[in-house]
């Protein structure tokens, strides 16, 4: 089993550093193969909007940093997670960069699922993304956005929330029992 | 009043938010003063002066990933920590001008929110987003009035920001979800048809569109 990591070494906490620790645990003990990103801040351009990954060179970012290597990897995984505080309900810059930029993932060509649009898939198989964020004090509304945001527009995905040590523990547990079964596939 | 409206598009003036930005402030009554900074980082102690000082902020970007393009939640965050230290500024008014590429202005309403998150944490007092769906259309037909029967509900939704901006301050409206007058299948495929005559342009194919240029690698 592959897992894709990609997380903001800008705005590390205690908190964020004990589950980073705490899942690479598991998934070494399970045997898999890690691949990490750890994003400083200002070490991904962000996206320009120039649909260059759509119809210039289909498939892969036109800016010339490390995405490449973070979308390859992306899409050679089972399991991406993305680890980031959450900030106004959001992912911070530095993660936002690398959603924002993995649109050369995806097709440019519509869609629909359950009457909205979508674009539609460019590979024949994608990996599990779970979608975490973290903070030591995160008001309710910022946490109903984030769930919202990171669930309410690709099925499938899951969102977690860690603020404290007791869920960074169930979020480590559900994490391993999903990394059984992914490994069992 | 002072208005400072922020552009977060990262393709600047060629972007759907200038064209809505430019509207805007046709509605604006004369003695409104308004400048507009583009959500870059870099020397942005201007505009974050500016920002701070104003009495109306609005918003106006794109949607990237249902939410802000990375470039204006980088200036947020930097604009955050410079707005959180000062003391005594009067909460201005927060606006949001949102589009996106897909047909339904609701895939929006994740960024509205953030913008709502970001005005209540540093005690603004935030009013409402105006999303807007079809975005590209409004780049499309940029020749054609904003006032005329295709776009006129993105006309009105402006109109709805700067009436409340002259408004005394009552409870904050809902936001308005609005798109062009024109069926979301036919703009699906006025969408598809010009992804192949863009790769047209470059030389490229309509199969070339769906390479595949990750598949099968190793991740070593």
């Amino acid at each position: 089993m592959k897992v894709c990591l990609i997380y903001d070494g800008s705005n590390a906490t205690a908190l964020s550093e004990s589950l980073l620790e705490g899942f690479s645990e598991k998934f070494r003990c399970a045997g898999a193969l890690i691949r990490e990103f750890r994003l400083q801040k200002g070490q991904l351009a962000h996206c320009i909007g120039c649909f260059g990954c759509w119809v210039k060179n289909p498939g892969a970012c036109v800016q010339k940093d490390s995405m490449d290597e973070i979308n390859r990897a992306y899409m050679n995984s089972d399991i991406v997670i993305y680890l980031s505080p959450i900030i106004f309900g959001g992912f911070s810059s530095q993660i936002k960069n690398a959603l924002d930029r993995s649109m050369p993932n995806i097709s440019p060509f519509f869609t629909t699922q359950k009457g909205l649009t979508l674009h539609k898939a460019r590979y024949p198989k994608y990996p599990v993304v779970l979608l975490i964020g973290y903070g030591d004090f995160i008001p309710a509304q910022d946490k109903e956005t984030f769930t919202a945001w990171a669930t309410n527009h690709h099925i499938g995905r899951k969102a977690y929330i860690c603020s404290s040590a007791k869920d960074r523990d169930a979020i480590i547990s559900q994490i391993a029992s999903l990394t059984e079964r992914q490994g069992a596939l | 009043m002072k208005l400072s409206v922020i552009n977060g598009s990262p393709r600047g003036k060629n972007s759907t938010s200038t064209i809505l930005i430019n509207e805007l402030k046709n509605m604006l009554p004369k003695d409104y003063h308004c400048t507009i900074h583009a959500a870059a980082i870099k020397n942005a102690g201007n505009a974050f002066q500016e920002m701070s000082a104003a009495d109306i902020l609005v918003f106006v970007f794109p949607l990237y990933y249902y939410a802000l393009p990375g470039m204006l939640t980088a200036f947020l965050e930097e604009y955050y920590a410079y707005a959180a230290s000062l003391t005594n500024t009067a909460p201005s008014k927060v606006y949001a001008i949102i589009n996106c590429g897909f047909p339904e202005p609701s895939h929006n309403n994740q960024a509205a929110e953030i913008m709502r998150n970001f005005a209540l944490r540093l005690d603004l007092d935030w009013r409402f987003a105006l999303e807007i769906g079809q975005g590209p259309i409004v780049e499309a037909t940029k020749t054609m009035p904003l006032n005329g029967f295709l776009k006129k509900s993105i006309y009105q939704g402006l109109m709805a920001i700067a009436t409340d901006m002259q408004s005394p301050a009552l409870a904050a409206p809902p936001n308005l979800l609005v798109k062009a007058r024109y069926p979301a299948f036919l703009y699906r495929w006025h969408g598809n048809q010009n992804w192949v005559q863009e790769a047209a342009k470059n030389g490229l194919s309509k199969k070339d569109l769906g390479r595949m240029p990750y598949y099968d690698n190793s991740l070593e």
